[in-house]
């Protein structure tokens, strides 16, 4: 087994180090080969650590894409993947505190799947909310789920959100959700002083998104 | 009703109409693109043609938003009013979020994918 050293910095593309809110840190990316039976494998993992500004998330998307379809799966399929980062991405933004997101994409073992979670501290009512939203779309099919948001949307007074992220994730993202609530916000602080109190708590969500890997059923598309 | 609504863009979004039918390009993935969407909309909704075209080929992203808007625009017209939905065959997020919306009204709604871009 050869384990080469990770990846070189001519990797990333120029995006990453302009963020308007100038605060994304690339935190730790491992990318490197491992031959099993003379089979080529890549696995790949990503940190990133941002505050929640809403014009990241785009920077963070084309980043995904870019990372993504270079080696590891189709276009297509890494837009798949940015979708979801991009739906949890607009939820960690809308009802997070201050204290910033924490988003980590890892490839398993097996090359099928890319895991993505997102982690961000949040009041204990939105996450009450998030809970009610989630039983809500894990019932039934994925399309059956998104369908039923789209007919509450449809039919609530609520003009201001769409609460149809989760469920097109699921739907869309081909994937499945998890999530747990964690009590101790300290290790997201990072080093930050106060700003959290008792009626807050760490919400993580983890999608799991199946891929095809590079060069099986690849197509154009995105 | 024949529409002649120039391009209005907002940030990488671009929506605009002609003829019978609005286009919807770049990226919609505003923390609230109602804003923008909406007024357009109103405007199209107050003359709104019998057979409507929306045309999404160039409409690289759409967020979970974006697509609220449309339910909105949806729900609004005239229930027995015919919309199409032309979409990019070639990007498949399109076909697969607007085949969940048509199922919501498959009488009135329909879906045009098209393998040409614009």
């Amino acid at each position: 087994m050869q384990i080469p050293s990770p990846l070189s910095a001519n990797y990333y593309p120029d995006g990453i180090g302009y963020l308007k809110s100038g605060y994304l840190i690339l935190i730790e990316t491992g990318h490197f080969f491992i031959y099993i039976n003379y089979k080529e494998l890549y696995l790949f993992l990503l940190k990133l650590h941002f505050y929640p500004n809403w014009e990241d998330i785009v920077v963070i998307r084309n980043f995904i894409i870019s990372i993504l379809s270079q080696k590891i799966t189709s276009h297509e399929e890494a837009y798949r993947v940015a979708l979801v980062a991009s739906e949890l991405m607009e939820n960690a933004c809308r009802y997070s505190t201050e204290e910033g997101i924490n988003i980590e994409l890892e490839q398993d073992m097996d090359n099928t799947h890319i895991e993505l979670r997102i982690k961000n501290i949040t009041h204990k009512e939105n996450i009450k909310k998030f809970k009610k939203i989630f039983e809500l779309i894990n019932n039934g099919s994925a399309r059956e789920a998104y369908k039923k948001m789209m007919i509450r949307v449809i039919n609530s007074k609520d003009d201001a959100i769409s609460q149809l992220g989760l469920a097109r994730i699921r739907y869309e993202g081909h994937s499945e959700i998890s999530y747990k609530i964690e009590s101790d916000i300290k290790p997201l602080l990072k080093g930050r002083k106060n700003v959290y109190n008792d009626k807050q708590l760490v919400l993580c969500i983890k999608s799991k998104i199946s891929i095809t890997p590079k060069g099986i059923g690849e197509t154009d598309g995105i | 009703m024949v529409f002649n609504i120039p391009k209005q863009t907002h940030n990488r979004a671009a929506i605009s109409a002609t003829g019978n039918i609005i286009i919807l390009e770049g990226d919609i993935d505003h923390n609230d693109p109602e804003v923008f969407i909406k007024p357009f909309l109103e405007k199209i909704l107050s003359n709104i043609p019998e057979l409507l075209i929306i045309d999404i080929r160039n409409l690289e992203f759409l967020n979970s938003s974006g697509i609220k808007c449309l339910l909105d625009f949806l729900k609004a017209k005239p229930p027995h009013y015919k919309v199409i939905v032309r979409t990019d065959k070639k990007k498949t997020w399109q076909h697969k979020s607007m085949t969940v919306i048509q199922s919501l009204d498959k009488d009135n709604i329909y879906l045009e994918d098209v393998d040409k871009k614009v």
